[in-house]
């Protein structure tokens, strides 16, 4: 799935990808390590959007939307995403990090999306990710993805 | 003089923050009027109660025609050349990053509180923006010691912030802001190559003792009477 992410990235050289310190990243100027600090990493994204850029928000379980709901609520949702472009791709609906703990649990994401009319996608397979993602690009606004294929391989188109 | 028309002003259309807006209303109106941000700038508005002050500058600069019926809180979609005025506070910082990295040719403004540096999404931002050395950010603090219940040095301490800010590689200056050439001189020393941090020592409520004397009292109070402003009034001369 970051596979996928750096090959959309490296052919999209002006979409912006945030991330909170994870792994498996390219160093590149589109692809900036936030540190472990979501709210500031959802404030850097509205801020990028609201001068009319697209980004990628990449987060792990109920990180982003937990940490940074009032960023999301106030800056994103409302604000930001009438200017630009704003994609939240949140890993770990597999469980895959369910052993770390209940904060690691991600068990209510449709209910905080839908509660600030955000549209949440379910991708089946890498090429309704991709799609999902450059539908969300082509546009203004926000939109959810929820990724849980953790360690599946997929085969490059 | 604009000391005076804020109080008239804030009577007429009964706003609240008085003594918040006298804090900073001789850094935000030299700010302007001396041209470090101009219209080509991003706005960005960290502290957005006691929005007269903001508002009585640019009217006199002619940015703003109509300041009647304005918010006690800036926002960005009732003043078009105000990018960003926040509501729940501590977002600003951040925000301005976003809009730093966007445009790495203008300079980004941002105006907060010291008591906004207790707030870790600020925190998360001022490390952020040294690290990566955004040098097209102005960021003034309006430095006034106070918040809703008492001292901000008793509440929660955020001198030592400043101190990290500098360890991070802002460059940080300040003055006693209500003093025409210490501001000139604060703000004509600013960086080029650092992110800059302008601590603004100010007072709350600055030029009239019944603001000083209670300030808590004046936090959300407004000018109720005509009698009651004719005695701020006199206070100021």
């Amino acid at each position: 799935m970051r596979a996928t992410l750096d090959q959309f990235l490296a052919n999209n050289p002006e979409v912006y990808l945030l991330h909170c310190d994870m792994w498996g990243f390219p160093l590149a100027p589109n692809v900036i390590n936030c540190g472990i600090g979501e709210p500031n990493m959802v404030n850097i994204a509205a801020g990028l959007a609201s001068q009319g850029k697209r980004v990628v928000v990449y987060g792990v379980a109920g990180f982003v939307i937990y940490k940074a709901y009032e960023q999301i609520k106030m800056n994103v949702k409302g604000w930001a995403e009438n200017y630009g472009s704003i994609v939240f791709c949140n890993a770990g609906h597999n469980g895959c990090y369910d052993i770390c703990g209940r904060g690691h649990l991600v068990y209510d994401d449709h209910i905080l999306m839908t509660a600030l009319d955000i549209p949440l996608y379910d991708p089946i397979d890498r090429k309704t990710f991709l799609k999902n993602v450059t539908d969300g690009l082509s546009k203004t606004g926000v939109r959810f993805i929820r990724l849980g294929w953790d360690g599946e391989v997929w085969e490059k188109e | 003089m604009i000391h005076r028309e804020l109080l008239e002003y804030s009577y007429e259309q009964q706003l609240t923050h008085i003594p918040s807006a006298l804090s900073m209303l001789d850094y935000v109106h030299h700010i302007f009027n001396d041209g470090i941000v101009t219209r080509d700038d991003l706005i960005v508005i960290g502290k957005p109660f006691g929005a007269q002050a903001y508002y009585l500058t640019w009217r006199d600069l002619g940015w703003l025609d109509d300041i009647e019926k304005l918010g006690v809180g800036v926002k960005h979609d009732e003043i078009d050349f105000v990018d960003y005025g926040e509501e729940t506070m501590g977002n600003a910082l951040g925000v301005a990053i976003g809009m730093a990295m966007a445009h790495p040719d203008k300079r980004v403004w941002v105006n907060i509180t010291d008591a906004t540096l207790q707030m870790g999404n600020t925190l998360e931002a001022m490390q952020f923006i040294g690290h990566n050395n955004i040098k097209n950010i102005l960021c003034t603090i309006d430095y006034n010691d106070k918040q809703v219940t008492g001292n901000t040095s008793d509440v929660l301490d955020v001198d030592p912030v400043l101190d990290m800010c500098t360890e991070y590689g802002w460059n940080r200056t300040g003055c006693n802001a209500h003093t025409k050439s210490a501001l000139k001189h604060t703000f004509d020393d600013l960086s080029e190559d650092k992110p800059n941090l302008a601590v603004m020592y100010t007072v709350k409520g600055y030029g009239v003792q019944s603001f000083t004397d209670d300030i808590k009292k004046w936090h959300y109070k407004k000018i109720e009477t005509i009698d009651e402003l004719a005695g701020l009034l006199g206070e100021l001369e």
